[in-house]
């Protein structure tokens, strides 16, 4: 009973675990969209830095495109993954929750009969 | 955020309570989001007249310190006042004239004050939804006194037939 208690907590604390990370990936995500979208507006030949430490250094529009792009992508398939893996974790958090259901039921059934 | 209608008053105190800390704990979690959205709606402003006054016409060729690292300034001179090199996230840094870069922390601006509304909106409705919490387990902490003390009536009547 305890020991199925404890994994329902353990399971509970993974399933936050991705939810933070979900969000975190969520705000990437924007923040990068709202980049892509400054560099769509911009003019072809205007100068675009990288803030790398503590000095800008000037980077091709094209190569800093390229990188937002891959980022986007990246992120977009890490939410993807992150999303299974809450998926999952629900499923697996429904099953112990019914089993713990049954066994409380059962217990309070044993309890009535003595 | 949840669909399910709770009858408030079918709860009990304990019941009752735990509805209210979720109630506050999300209301603290919108409040903190305002506050952070009030913030950086003061930072991009202040980006917004740092530019209007570095790019006033008796300001080009100005001298002035750049800070080099928190606690070392170089003097310098403004080269150019029409252009500015605007943080547009993730580390990237764009060459925008001084209009452009007005409206770009402009539009910001007004998606920060946007999004400020939507969030009071919240906080006005959870509040309110606090409050009638509170109303609910005050009633229930009255009628359970009430009871009680009829009870404690009862025993002593019985008591004194006795």
């Amino acid at each position: 009973m305890s020991e199925l208690g404890a994994e329902y907590q353990h399971l509970q604390s993974e399933l936050e675990e991705f939810i933070v990370a979900r969000q975190k990936l969520e705000t990437q995500l924007q923040e990068n969209k709202i980049v892509n979208e400054e560099f769509d507006q911009i003019g072809d030949d205007t100068p675009v830095y990288k803030l790398t430490g503590n000095v800008l250094l000037p980077v091709e529009q094209s190569e800093a495109r390229g990188n937002v792009d891959k980022r986007l992508e990246f992120i977009e398939t890490e939410i993807k993954r992150c999303e299974r893996n809450i998926r999952e974790k629900q499923d697996e958090l429904e099953k112990v929750r019914n089993e713990l259901i049954k066994l409380n039921n059962a217990t309070a059934v044993v309890g009535a009969e003595r | 955020m949840s669909s399910q209608k709770i009858d408030l008053t079918k709860l009990n105190p304990e019941q009752l309570n735990a509805v209210k800390q979720q109630f506050d704990q999300e209301l603290q979690h919108f409040t903190q989001s305002l506050q952070a959205l009030t913030m950086a709606k003061s930072k991009f402003t202040e980006c917004m007249d740092d530019i209007k006054t570095v790019s006033k016409a008796e300001n080009e060729g100005q001298k002035l310190l750049i800070p080099a690292s928190a606690s070392l300034y170089i003097p310098g001179k403004i080269v150019d006042n029409k252009k500015f090199m605007v943080d547009i996230g993730t580390g990237y840094y764009v060459e925008k004239s001084a209009d452009a870069a007005v409206s770009f922390y402009q539009k910001k601006v007004d998606k920060l004050n946007k999004e400020s509304v939507q969030i009071q909106d919240i906080i006005k409705e959870k509040t309110q939804y606090s409050m009638s919490i509170e109303l609910q387990i005050r009633q229930a902490a009255i009628k359970q006194h009430e009871a009680m003390s009829k009870q404690q009536q009862q025993q002593k009547k019985e008591a004194s037939a006795a």
